[in-house]
C-alpha cells in the first residue's frame, strides 16, 4: 500500500471506518505544497520582515495597513 | 562612451587655484542645463615641477542658500603620476567613485583638496577672470575658497574654475509614487520613514488607545484611524502651512480651493485645499502643493470661492508631512455636520469614508461625501452627499443588528459584519442604493474575521463556519460544514478572550486564519490552501508569535511585497520559505512541531485481522548536493487496533506505539525498510519531526501488509 502526503487536508466529518482518501484525522504545522510541488511538507517558519519593533516594546501590533503617497 | 555636459574652458592663461595646504579647498559652482547622471569630472590643472601631491579629490556637492558647497555627493580621485607638471597644463580625468544623479536647473559646487599638498608639494587648478572688469564671464557659478577644509567658504564672483563634466543621459523612471506600511501598537503609530524602516510617528504617541478596538484604513494620501472618543489622521500627502488667523477679512478657504502666496514673502507657492483645521483665529491649512516653490513665513496668501475672497498671512514656513491630527468636520464647522462621537469600524467605499460601530447608535452606519472624508451634512438629491442610516426617506434605513466591522466587497458592495447576522448595501445609498440582510445564518467573529483573494471572493469566519462568497456577489458557500462540522465548536471562540484574524497570502494562494488569545498570544490557526482546497491546522510553539493583525503589503520593493503577521512581541513578521523555524524576539530559533497521521487503516476483510509487516519511506530530495531540495530525517509510529475509533483516539493520544523509529532522509536509504509484524484490524502512523533547524517533506511510504486469521 502506497501512502503520499494527505493532499486534501483535515477531515473529521467521515466516520473513522472510511477515513476519505488523501484526508487526515490530524495533523498540524504541514502545507500541501512543498518546494513547489504538490508533495507536502512542514509548514515555512516565521521571519522577521522589519528589524524594528514596533512600539518600542513586547506589545501586540493590533493594526496594519499602508498609503501610497505621490511622489 | 561620457558626453559632455556642464562645462567652463574660458580663457587658460589667467589665474589659478593654488593648493598648498591640506586645508586649502577649492571650489566651482555651476547650474546645470539639464538632468544627467554625473560619472566623471575634468579640471585643467598642474602640479609643482618635481613636486608630489598626492592623490586629488575632486568631488560633487550640493550647495547651501549662499552658494556655497554644502553637502557631499560622490567624489574621485586623481593620481598623482596623472597630473602634468606646470610646464603643460592639462585637462585630467577623475572619474567618480560611483555615478551621481544630477536633476535640471540646479547649482552644484566642484570642489577640489589634496590631503599631501604643502608649501613643497603644490597643486594649481586654472581659472578664468576673463569677463568685464569685476565679473566672470561664466554664468551659473562661481569660484569658492575655504582655508579651513571646508568648514567655511568665500566666493570670488570675478573668478571661474576650468572644469568639464561628463555623464549620461537621465535614466527614465515609470515610478511616480511610493508607499508606505503603517502598524499600530503599544499606543504607538508605526510608519515606513524609508524603504525597509519603521519609525515611531511621535506625535501620534499615547493619542490612540491599543487596548481598545482600533481600525486604520487608507484615503487619498492619508490614514485615518477610528478608535472610540479617538478619531485621527495620519497625513502623508499634504503640506500644512499656518496662520494665527485664518478670517482676518473675506471668507475661509473651501475644500479644493486653490491658494497662491502673493504678498508678503511672496514666495509664490500654490497649493490646493484639502483640510482646515478651525474656521476662525489660529488654524492649520493642509494642502497639496502644486509648485517648486515653498511657503515661507509672512507669505500672504489668497484665493477666491463662491462665497467670496480669501486672505490670510502665514507665521512660519510650510511643514511638510507627515502629520498628525484630529478627524474633525471640515474647518470644524457644523456647516459640514458632525462626526458621531464613538466609532470603531471604518473603511474607504465609494471614495467614501464609511464609518460604524457606534458605542451610543450600534447598528447605525455614516458616510461621508464621496471624495471628501471632511463632510458629513446630508444634502439631499446630490448623489455625492454624505449619507447616513435612516437621515431622510429616500435611504436606507439603520442595519437591524450590531455592527462590528464593515467590509468593502466591491463597487457595489458594502457588507455589514454583525453581531448575529451579515447585512450589505448594494449600491451607493445616496443615489437609490438599499440594504438588506443576508441568508447567512450565524455572525462574523470579529473585525479581522475576513479577507479576500486575488481573484475578489470573500471569505468571512461566521459562528456557522468558514464561509466563501465568490466574487459576484454569489451564494455563499460553508468550506468546512462536511470536512469539519464541528470546526466552530471546536474553535471555541469567546470574543472577550480572543481574537480571529484572517490574511490571504498571495504568494502561496491560501488563507491563513489565527484565533490568538488577546491576554497571553497563546495560539492556534489554519491554513486554508486554495490549490487544494483543503484545510490544515497550524500553531506556533511561542506566544511571541500570537498574530494581532495581518495585512498583505504591496510594497514597490518586491522583497517587501508579502503577507505581514502583526505578532504579539511587537515584530512584523513573514512567512519565509527558507526558514526551518520560527524567529524570536531575540532571533532564537523556536522549533516547528509538525506531523501528518495516516489512518484509520483497515488491514484485513470483516472479522480477519491483518497485519503491517513492513514500512518503507522515501522522503523528498535525492542527496546532499543535488538540485532538489532535501528533506531532514522524520520519526514514524505506527499503532494498531481492534476498531476505527480506538485507532483514532491512539493516534490523538500519541502514546504507546507498537513500533518506532526513524526514517533517514533525504530520498530513499538502504536500511529504510523497517520490519516487524504487528497485527490489528486497523493501523495507524504517524510521521513528523521536531527538531529545530529541521525542515522536512514526504515523498511516500510503502507499507506491506498481509493477511491475518480470524478475530478471536
Amino acid at each position: 500500500m502506497e501512502l503520499t502526503f494527505p493532499l486534501k487536508g483535515k477531515n473529521v466529518g467521515a466516520p473513522a471506518s472510511k477515513q476519505p482518501q488523501g484526508t487526515s484525522r490530524d495533523l498540524n504545522n504541514v502545507r500541501p505544497f512543498w518546494d513547489g510541488k504538490a508533495v507536502g511538507g512542514q509548514r515555512p517558519g516565521v521571519s522577521k520582515k522589519f528589524t524594528q519593533q514596533i512600539g518600542g516594546g513586547e506589545a501586540p501590533i493590533v493594526a496594519i495597513c499602508s498609503v501610497t503617497v505621490v511622489d | 562612451m561620457a558626453i559632455l555636459y556642464d562645462y567652463f574652458d574660458g580663457d587658460v592663461s589667467e589665474g589659478t587655484f593654488i593648493l598648498n595646504a591640506a586645508n586649502d579647498w577649492g571650489g566651482q559652482s555651476f547650474t546645470t542645463a539639464a538632468a544627467y547622471i554625473l560619472s566623471r569630472i575634468d579640471i585643467w590643472c598642474a602640479k609643482g615641477v618635481g613636486d608630489n601631491v598626492g592623490n586629488i579629490t575632486v568631488a560633487i556637492y550640493s550647495v547651501d542658500g549662499d552658494g556655497h558647497p554644502d553637502t557631499l555627493l560622490k567624489s574621485g580621485t586623481i593620481a598623482n603620476a596623472d597630473i602634468p607638471e606646470t610646464t603643460a597644463y592639462a585637462w585630467v580625468s577623475c572619474t567618480l567613485s560611483s555615478i551621481c544623479a544630477l536633476s535640471a536647473a540646479t547649482k552644484y559646487c566642484i570642489v577640489v583638496h589634496g590631503a599631501s599638498c604643502d608649501a613643497s608639494n603644490v597643486f594649481y587648478w586654472r581659472y578664468d577672470d576673463d569677463g568685464p572688469t569685476g565679473q566672470s564671464s561664466f554664468a551659473g557659478g562661481d569660484a569658492e575658497w575655504s582655508t579651513d577644509g571646508g568648514t567655511n567658504w568665500s566666493t570670488d564672483d570675478t573668478a571661474d574654475g576650468l572644469f568639464r563634466c561628463y555623464g549620461s543621459a537621465a535614466v527614465p523612471t515609470d515610478k511616480t509614487f511610493s508607499k508606505k506600511l503603517i502598524a499600530a501598537g503599544n499606543f504607538e503609530i508605526w510608519y515606513e520613514s524609508s524603504a525597509g524602516t519603521m519609525a515611531e510617528l511621535t506625535d501620534a504617541n499615547g493619542e490612540i488607545d491599543t487596548s481598545q478596538p482600533l481600525e486604520m484604513f487608507e484615503a487619498y494620501e492619508k490614514v485615518f484611524i477610528v478608535n472610540g472618543t479617538n478619531k485621527k489622521v495620519a497625513d502623508f500627502g499634504n503640506t500644512k502651512i499656518t496662520t494665527a488667523d485664518i478670517l482676518p477679512a473675506g471668507v475661509i478657504p473651501l475644500h479644493g480651493d486653490i491658494l497662491t502666496a502673493t504678498g508678503g514673502a511672496a514666495s509664490g507657492a500654490q497649493m490646493v485645499v484639502d483640510y482646515i483645521d478651525a474656521s476662525d483665529g489660529a488654524c492649520n491649512v493642509y494642502g497639496k502643493r502644486i509648485t517648486t516653490a515653498t511657503f515661507l513665513d509672512t507669505d500672504v496668501v489668497t484665493g477666491t470661492n463662491a462665497n467670496g475672497a480669501v486672505s490670510f498671512t502665514l507665521n512660519a514656513d510650510e511643514d511638510a508631512p507627515p502629520h498628525w491630527y484630529d478627524w474633525t468636520v471640515y474647518a470644524a464647522s457644523t456647516t459640514y455636520g458632525a462626526i458621531p462621537d464613538q466609532v470603531n469600524a471604518g473603511c474607504l467605499w465609494r471614495g467614501r469614508g464609511c464609518i460604524s460601530a457606534d458605542k451610543y447608535y450600534p447598528q447605525q452606519w455614516y458616510m461621508t461625501r464621496q471624495g471628501d472624508l471632511w463632510d458629513f451634512n446630508y444634502i439631499s438629491n446630490d448623489a455625492q452627499s454624505p449619507v447616513a442610516g435612516g437621515g431622510d426617506p429616500s435611504v436606507p434605513g439603520q442595519v437591524g443588528d450590531i455592527v462590528i466591522v464593515q467590509i468593502p466587497y466591491d463597487r457595489d458592495h458594502l457588507i455589514f459584519g454583525c453581531a448575529n447576522s451579515i447585512y450589505c448595501m448594494f449600491g451607493d445609498p445616496a443615489a437609490g442604493g438599499s440594504l438588506d440582510k443576508l441568508d447567512i445564518p450565524g455572525g462574523i467573529l470579529g473585525t479581522r474575521a475576513w479577507c479576500k483573494d486575488k481573484d475578489g471572493n470573500l471569505y468571512i469566519l461566521v459562528s456557522t463556519g468558514l464561509l466563501r462568497i465568490p466574487k459576484g456577489f454569489g451564494s455563499s458557500e460553508n468550506l468546512t460544514e462536511l470536512s469539519y462540522p464541528d470546526f466552530i465548536k471546536d474553535l471555541a471562540f469567546n470574543p472577550s478572550t480572543h481574537r480571529i484574524v484572517m490574511g490571504y497570502d498571495r504568494k502561496r494562494n491560501g488563507i491563513k486564519i489565527q484565533k490568538v488569545t488577546l491576554a497571553t498570544g497563546a495560539n492556534t490557526g489554519w491554513w486554508w490552501d486554495l490549490k487544494a482546497e483543503a484545510l490544515y491546522p497550524e500553531s506556533y510553539g511561542s506566544t511571541e508569535h500570537g498574530i494581532f493583525s495581518m495585512f498583505h503589503y504591496e510594497a514597490i520593493d518586491p522583497d517587501y511585497n508579502t503577507l505581514l503577521l502583526g505578532c504579539n512581541n511587537g515584530y512584523l513578521y513573514y512567512e519565509n520559505d527558507d526558514a526551518t523555524d520560527d524567529a524570536l524576539a531575540d532571533d532564537s530559533a523556536q522549533l516547528i512541531d509538525s506531523y501528518i497521521t495516516f489512518g484509520p487503516i483497515k488491514l484485513g476483510e470483516e472479522n480477519r485481522e491483518g497485519k503491517v509487516n513492513s514500512l518503507v519511506g522515501v522522503l523528498a530530495g535525492g542527496g546532499s548536493s543535488g538540485t532538489e531540495a532535501d528533506s531532514d530525517d522524520v520519526t514514524f509510529k505506527i499503532w494498531t487496533g481492534l476498531s476505527a475509533d480506538e485507532m483514532t483516539e491512539k493516534l490523538v493520544a500519541n502514546t504507546a506505539p507498537k513500533v518506532s523509529g526513524t526514517i533517514k532522509a533525504p530520498g530513499r536509504w538502504r536500511g529504510n525498510q523497517f520490519r516487524r509484524s504487528i497485527r490489528g484490524i486497523f493501523a495507524g502512523l504517524r510521521i513528523g519531526n521536531n527538531t529545530a533547524g529541521e525542515v522536512w517533506s514526504l515523498e511516500r511510504l510503502l507499507l506491506e501488509i498481509k493477511k491475518a486469521g480470524r478475530m478471536k
